[in-house]
């Protein structure tokens, strides 16, 4: 056995691929992780502390996964698909009905770009209450919230592709959104349809967009963000107990290991686990594909992909300017400004401050918050305003739990920071759970309990 | 020759002032190019010309059709309703966000399917989130033919009379 | 491999992640080894063995295991059948195996045609319940044996239908001459319809001998039932059968169906191919079908539409499914017309009717649904007034020709009946005059004046029809006045003998509001003759008598309170048709406005004015005349409120 990999090993060609010995001692795995191309990204050596699963959950490493497999299956898929009405639909027949494990690869297509985004959006909550975006890393954040919307697009453009019912009019009901921007709509519908109305010309550019241009960029982009995380001395670690915080430099007595193995071993885990997962969805679960798209009727109801539900729902309050256009702008802005904020920085504990006013200010903004998404839509934002109190009323509690330890602790040492954006995550998810599960036909409200899913 | 560094020798001002200037021009050029090149590329992807058909229905004489008529064209895109006033040609094109909106049972109006709004049976919203009126094809006659443009609209909000 | 850890510090666990990986990474291979796996094995390759089974033991020639397909670019037909179907034009059938038996002559070679242009179905697919479209959204359905036939719909959209009644005398005949003594093996008859029967098939076939049988002529009455029956002869018996019932079951007057047809109900174009997405079946017993949702609909539509305006046809259960056949058959055809068939190209580009032009087939193809099969009317499940019995010999009576010429092509503005006139449409001028030839036809013959004069009279009778009938006009002692001239005045020729009172009753007097009483029996007739007779002398004289135009100032006071409840405050209609409308004043005389409201008209709301019953007042002639007068006066222009959308489903 060793004889044979000596034999493979120890020969000129070999060497002249893998600048390298076999990697059993130090300066071997120092060279394997230095020399080669696909791991120089990472450290010869990392600190022990950033291994750690609970500190990140991998939920970025995750993130690259899917993108990995995004890129095997998606190029697979490309040998069939040809981006033209209404050949783009018989190719999805096609694949699935006759193509070699053609199900297969569409389903993993499919589920993985679902499930990269999950990840993508965890990892920036994550992030945040990491509170990882402190300076130096304030920038790698923002590219991450660009990121994290390269995501949302590749996702979106290549919802159009497959041509059947709910492709067309979820990219219908999109591209109408972004026609509602203020000045500009007409202009941005014109360059995303290449047309008036959603075509053949339109199909062709969510092609480009979904299968050159964002890969690209988000491949670039996912670069950037490593590249950025090297240059940051690694992944933000919380200053060990009796040590000063210090941006990168940690101090000497910081327990490393050798990134090969242990390091590489954990994303090889992580990795194989998520390949696992996804294959097996995709062999129980068939990604969804309807009839052809038919300009002429709107299947009853029509929704769109579920993370994009949430914007479906709020669409039911507002116009499509502000429902569809303000909101998430204004959402994207203030998240890529979160690090640019003193209060983001500190994070001080809310109750710090005087107890007296904090409440008064506090639930001066609670009314004022509650007064608008009450009056303003053409329906009270439930699903807004019920969070915004609950968590109001936690928040309140922190002015007078007492209590050293466990959630009294806790509560009374979030910042307002913290509270505002658990607001928003509570919000993003009980918007998307409405819009999924509870509305149905004429999206109206109904309980899935009774009356079954409309999916 | 060994590399000489500006910063090892100092230019004198009139120096450092010609490359001030010279530095400006070609990185303004370059600006300027880069700008045109950007807004070049998005009148690029901009489509000039679309491909569409066109959409012009025949729908009939127009003396033929009666009064209280409900016609349905363009696979349902477009309704053509006589109303005592005239002719109104309806697009079933929902102003909120474009989906193709149904005839609703009961109410003589149009629901949509997507976000739930309601539209009487000439078009008005009768609930929302839809804050627009159905649009109008423009109608016309030409050789006796009443003619329904599904391909363009119009603002005209007055129905549709066969000039004599 | 030796792992050094450091020595100090929190343990890496190595070994332990080692083993997840391999743990997980041998659980993966497995997974991913499950893909190829699944489509590997699948129900084709396992048919395709077993034909290959059966056939190597007769020593035939094995298929290549792989998938089969028929494709056929302009028509857009990726058939993937022959996969499990592997006799249809793939492999050589083997008789006696469900599957791979051979498939029934058809005139069609299906590797010309495709197998999803006949049976429906999903061509693409590979597995059987997804190209039997049993998956939702996986393809459409496949059409049932019984309703295969429906699938020739795809291409035959516009097969010549003749009347039932027709093409059932003609194959009697076609029996009874015995046409297959010639007519068998290379000139059998099975598909002659296709082509088109020859105009002149019977002159041309005068002479023929073959051996000692000659064809002997047919008599006149007998070409056209033959030429009927030849022309269904097109290799789909229950098509022709489905779309013969269609034919007399009036669903054009409703529908548009390759455009022509009324606009009552949806177009039914394709309708056979319809999605299955918004249809409800909750009250559908039997299969959650297309078939099985559209045999609900037929045996009782209310039950499966609760707001469908369509009419109950009180359907057998063998009619509702030749029906079902018939919708599944309008498949909304797309194909250039050089590569249509013949009865396509006739039907779309020569415009000619794929269905018999005479006066009973359209009054059967547009008109049964609603007035029902003799025109007695009917009762339309959403509408409050019954549909007008048309049939009655009495309204017929009333009704003159360009009236109901009128009504046909302009239709009611208002209610259901549609504008029949449209020249793309609907009904060409020469089918509305056989139309209201057809009508006339329910009229009943006039008797013979021997035989009414030969009847006792029966005075009594006669004053009471006396009173009902001719009072309205005639004054009740047929005294005369602004409607009706004076009938027992000396100098009235009509009324001094018996032939021509019974002349004027039975035919009734051209221009005039004077209408038949054809309807009335002999007995009836002959004690109204003698009534008429035995009138006093009235004080006016019928010379100089002529008829002069009522009061329109004071008939608008009795429109208000006789005629505003039902035809609505200013005519519009209501539970009555609309009056004040363009082509109902047109087509409609002062006479015959006099004649309808004296009259009424029997089996609607409309009552007999003339003589008033339980719930109306009776009218005198003078007010007839006034309420003429005024609706005379409106300006010939329609105005009817919007009516709302036809078409909700
Ligand atoms: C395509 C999407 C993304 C990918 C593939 C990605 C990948 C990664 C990876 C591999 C890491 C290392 C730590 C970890 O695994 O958690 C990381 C860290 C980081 N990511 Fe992302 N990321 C993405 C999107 C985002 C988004 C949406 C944000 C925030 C808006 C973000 C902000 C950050 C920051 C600030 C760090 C440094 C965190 C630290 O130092 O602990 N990233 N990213
Ligand atoms: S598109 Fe019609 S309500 Fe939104």
């Amino acid at each position: 056995m060793s004889r044979l990999l000596d034999a493979l090993t120890r020969n000129r060609v070999w060497k002249s691929i893998v600048r390298h010995g076999y990697p059993d001692t130090n300066k071997n795995r120092t060279l394997l992780v230095f020399s080669n191309f696909f791991l120089h990204a990472h450290p010869v050596k990392a600190r022990l502390r950033a291994f750690a699963f609970s500190r990140t959950l991998y939920l970025g490493g995750l993130s690259i996964g899917c993108f990995a497999l995004l890129i095997i299956t998606g190029t697979l898929l490309m040998f069939f698909y040809r981006p033209a009405v209404p050949q783009a639909y018989h190719d999805m027949k096609d694949i699935e009905f006759v193509v070699f494990t053609g199900m297969f690869q569409r389903n993993l297509h499919r589920w993985a770009a679902h499930a990269m985004v999950a990840l993508v959006f965890a990892h920036m909550a994550l992030t945040f209450y990491r509170k990882a975006y402190r300076p130096p890393r304030e920038f790698n954040w923002v590219i991450g919230v660009l990121l994290f919307v390269g995501t949302v697009l590749l996702s979106y453009t290549g919802y159009l592709l497959p041509w059947d019912q709910l492709a067309y009019w979820a990219v219908t009901v999109g591209t109408n959104m972004a026609g509602a921007t203020p000045f500009l709509g007409d202009w941005i519908k014109r360059l995303l349809l290449g047309a008036g109305r959603i075509g053949e010309s339109t199909l062709i550019r969510f092609y480009v967009l979904h299968c050159v241009v964002l890969p690209l960029a988000v491949g670039f982009g996912i670069g950037l963000h490593i590249w950025r995380i090297r240059k940051d001395r690694g992944i933000y670690l919380p200053p060990r107990p009796g040590s000063v915080e210090s941006s990168g430099d940690e101090p000497a007595d910081e327990p490393t290991a050798m990134t090969f193995p242990h390091l590489l071993l954990r994303e090889g885990v992580a990795g194989v686990a998520l390949t696992l997962a996804l294959s097996l969805g995709a062999l129980l679960a068939d990604a969804p594909l309807e009839d052809i798209a038919n300009p002429d009727r709107t299947p009853n109801p029509a929704k769109s992909p579920w993370y994009f539900l949430g914007l479906q729902e709020l669409l039911h309050y507002w116009r499509p300017s502000i429902s569809g256009v303000l909101l998430p702008v204004l959402t994207l802005v203030a998240l890529a400004a979160i690090p640019y904020f003193q209060i983001n920085l500190d994070r001080r504990p809310l109750w710090e401050s005087p107890r007296r006013r904090t409440l008064a200010r506090l639930w001066a903004a609670i009314a004022l918050l509650t007064a608008l998404f009450w009056k303003s839509g053409a329906h009270p934002v439930w699903a807004i305003m019920v969070p915004l109190w609950g968590i109001g009323v936690v928040m309140s509690l922190g002015a007078f739990v007492q209590g050293k330890r466990g959630a009294a602790r806790a509560i009374r040492e979030r910042s307002l920071p913290f509270w505002i954006f658990t607001w928003f995550l509570v919000i993003v998810v009980v918007l998307t759970v409405v819009g999924t599960l509870f509305r149905g036909p004429g999206w109206s409200f109904v309980y899935p309990w009774r009356s079954g899913l409309y999916l | 020759m060994a590399l000489v560094d500006d910063l090892e020798h100092p230019p004198t001002s009139q120096e450092s002032a010609r490359r001030r200037f010279l530095a400006a021009v070609g990185g303004g050029a370059l600006g300027v190019g880069a700008l045109g090149a950007a807004i070049t590329t998005l009148r690029f992807i901009e489509p000039s010309v679309v491909y569409e058909e066109d959409k012009r229905i025949a729908v009939g004489r127009p003396e033929e059709i009666a009064v209280g008529t409900v016609l349905v064209l363009a696979s349902g895109k477009v309704y053509l309703l006589r109303t005592e006033a005239g002719f109104i040609a309806l697009s079933t094109v929902c102003t909120h966000l474009g989906c193709i909106v149904r005839p609703e049972a009961g109410s003589g109006g149009f629901a949509c399917p997507c976000h739930g709004s309601r539209f009487r049976a000439e078009g008005t919203v009768r609930l929302g989130p839809a804050v627009r009126e159905l649009r109008r094809h423009p109608i016309s006659v030409e050789d006796g033919l009443l003619i329904v443009d599904a391909g363009a609209f119009t603002e005209d909000r007055a129905a549709f009379t066969v000039p004599a | 491999m030796k792992s050094k850890a450091p020595t100090a510090g929190p343990p890496l666990h190595f070994t332990a992640l080692l083993a997840a990986l391999a743990i997980l990474s041998v659980l993966l291979v497995a997974t991913l080894a499950l893909a190829p796996a699944r489509s590997y094995f699948t129900g084709w390759r396992r048919i395709q063995r077993r034909y290959n089974t059966l056939v190597a033991r007769t020593h035939g020639r094995p298929v290549t295991v792989g998938i089969k397909q028929v494709w056929i670019p302009e028509r857009g037909v990726v058939d993937r059948c022959p996969t499990c179907h592997l006799s249809a034009g793939v492999a050589r059938p083997i008789e006696g195996d469900r599957l791979f038996a051979a498939h029934p002559v058809i005139p069609h070679d299906p590797r010309k045609l495709g197998c999803t242009p006949c049976h429906g179905g999903e061509g693409r697919a590979t597995s059987q319940r997804e190209a039997h479209g049993e998956v939702r959204f996986r393809g459409e359905a496949l059409l049932a044996r019984a309703d295969v036939e429906a699938g020739c719909g795809s291409c035959h959209s516009h097969l010549p239908t003749p009347s039932r009644a027709a093409a059932e005398q003609g194959r009697r005949i076609v029996e009874e001459v015995r046409c297959r003594d010639c007519h068998s093996g290379e000139r059998d008859l099975r598909s002659v319809g296709l082509r088109g029967v020859p105009a002149d098939w019977h002159a041309t076939h005068l002479g023929r001998t073959v051996g000692d049988v000659s064809f002997g002529p047919l008599a006149d009455e007998e070409i056209a039932p033959v030429t009927a029956w030849l022309s269904t002869l097109v290799g789909a018996p229950r098509l022709m059968a489905a779309r013969m019932l269609a034919a007399e079951s009036g669903c054009r007057g409703c529908h548009r169906i390759e455009g022509v047809g009324g606009d009552v109900g949806p177009d039914l174009t394709g309708e056979g191919r319809r999605p299955m997405e918004g249809l409800d079946f909750s009250a559908v017993r039997g299969p959650h079908t297309l078939p099985g949702w559209l045999r609900a609909h037929f045996l009782d539509p209310q039950s499966v539409v609760p707001e469908s305006a369509m009419p109950g046809l009180g359907l057998s259960d063998e009619a509702a499914g030749l029906l079902t056949t018939y919708v599944l058959s309008l498949r909304a055809a797309t194909m250039p017309l050089e590569q249509a068939p013949p009865d396509r190209v006739r039907g779309l580009g020569l415009r000619q009717r794929d269905f018999a032009a005479d006066g009973e087939s359209l009054f059967g193809v547009f008109c049964v649904g609603c007035h029902g099969r003799r025109g007695e009317g009917s009762k339309l499940p959403t509408l409050a007034s019954r549909v007008p019995p048309i049939g009655d010999p009495e309204f017929l009576a009333i009704a003159e020709d360009r009236y109901l010429r009128e009504s046909i092509a302009r239709g009611r503005p208002g209610r259901l009946m549609p504008a029949f006139g449209s020249t793309d449409t609907g009904l060409r001028p020469a089918e509305i005059d056989a139309l209201v030839g057809y009508l006339r036809g329910f009229m009943r013959a006039s008797p013979e004046p021997e035989a009414v004069l030969a009847e006792p009279v029966d005075e009594a009778l006669g004053l009471r029809l006396f009173a009902e009938n001719c009072a309205g006009c005639h004054g009740d002692r047929g005294e005369g006045n602004l409607i009706a001239p004076p009938l027992g005045a000396p100098d009235n020729l009509t009324t001094r003998a018996d032939s021509p009172i019974l002349g004027t009753l039975t035919n009734g007097v051209n221009d005039t509001a004077m209408r038949s009483f054809r309807h009335l029996d002999a007995r009836s007739l002959r004690a109204l003759v003698a009534t008429v007779r035995a009138l006093p002398p009235p004080p006016m004289a019928r010379t100089g008598w002529t008829r002069r135009p009522g009061d329109a100032a004071r008939g608008e006071g009795l429109f208000a309170t006789h005629c505003a409840t039902c035809h609505g405050r200013r005519g519009e209609g209501g539970r009555g048709p609309s009056l004040r409308n363009a082509g109902f004043l047109a087509s409609a005389t002062d006479d015959h406005l006099t004649a309808s409201i004296v009259r009424g008209f029997p089996g609607t709301e409309m009552p007999r004015f003339g003589t008033g019953d339980a719930l109306r007042a009776r009218l005198l002639p003078a007010q007839v005349a006034d309420l003429v007068a005024f609706l005379r006066g409106w300006a010939p222009s329609p105005r009817t409120p919007i009516h709302g959308a036809r078409h909700a489903r």
